[in-house]
């Protein structure tokens, strides 16, 4: 299941969830793509952690927002095959993690900023 | 028996053209022989992504209707071992697939690929059902 860190996209998927549960496709995995760390960071982009708490489902990976993948996409090639993209990096360690191993999440868009902490301090989230 | 990968979103235009595409050619550049499937007609479809566009000769629906065998529909692709694309039917007709003959497909494509991974449209509609009944272990 893919998203971006958008309400509306978030909710979306929700619901596709739902119906793959009802079709006795369970256990839906997740990737988080176009996340953009800074705004994150300031509050101004929903985290990861929001974002799993919402769909309740594993974390395959998160992909960040990249140029690189609109300049590959314009070439026919891919991100994947760049040794110093971001993006492509993301995308080999989710790789890496469909084929067993056992790859740690980046650090990529975890919010740490004073609201965040206020409401983890508070019991929000 | 291969796995099938089966790429959705809720809403359109989040990645999964993209993230069909890496994570195929990810696992081929790992040794794994990988089919992608693309159940979707959108504007950036896989075939162009990967820059396959012009070598499009059979589609999905030639390869379910049984005009051709699976095998002539497969094409190669250009840079990386092992790694194979069905392209999408250029029909409108998206009944023109059904899941039972989804289904047949990915068990026989199953024989031969370590992966089969299909790139779904957004939302709930026939494409969807289509690829999802191919699914035997649902990663997306
Ligand atoms: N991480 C990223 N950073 C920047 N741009 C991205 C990223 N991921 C995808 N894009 C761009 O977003 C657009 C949509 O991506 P893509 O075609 O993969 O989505 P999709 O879910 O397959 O869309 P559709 O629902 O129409 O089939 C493309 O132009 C792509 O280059
Ligand atoms: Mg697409």
């Amino acid at each position: 299941m893919v998203t971006t860190p958008e309400v509306s996209a978030v909710r979306d998927a929700d619901r596709i969830i739902g119906l793959l549960e009802a079709s006795e496709l369970r256990e839906p995995k997740l990737i988080i793509n176009r996340i953009r760390p800074k705004m994150v960071k300031y509050g101004d982009m929903m985290d990861i952690d929001d974002i799993i708490d919402i769909l309740a489902v594993d974390l395959l990976g998160v992909i960040p927002e990249d140029e690189m993948v609109v300049v590959s996409t314009n070439r026919g090639e891919l991100v994947i095959l760049e040794q110093r993209s971001r993006s492509g990096q993301s995308y080999q360690n989710i790789v890496r993690r469909i084929v067993g191993e056992d790859i740690p999440m980046m650090d990529l868009g975890r919010g740490d900023n004073l609201v965040s902490r206020l409401k983890k301090f508070v019991g929000l989230k | 028996m291969g796995e099938v990968i089966v790429v959705t979103s809720g809403k359109g235009g989040v990645g999964k053209t993209t993230t069909t595409a890496n994570i195929g050619a990810g696992l081929a550049s790992m040794g794994k022989r990988v089919v992608m499937i693309d159940a979707d007609i959108g504007l950036r479809n896989l075939d162009v992504v990967l820059g396959l566009e012009n070598r499009i000769v059979y589609d999905l629906v030639d390869v379910t209707s049984g005009q051709c065998r699976t095998r002539q529909a497969l094409i190669k692709d250009k840079r990386l071992e092992g790694l194979y694309l069905l392209p999408a039917a250029q029909t409108k007709d998206k009944t023109a697939v059904n899941p039972e003959q989804m289904r047949d497909l990915c068990n026989e494509l199953q024989q031969e690929f370590d992966f089969i991974v299909i790139d779904c449209p957004a939302g709930i509609e026939q494409g969807f059902r289509n690829a999802i009944a191919g699914a035997e272990k649902l990663l997306w």
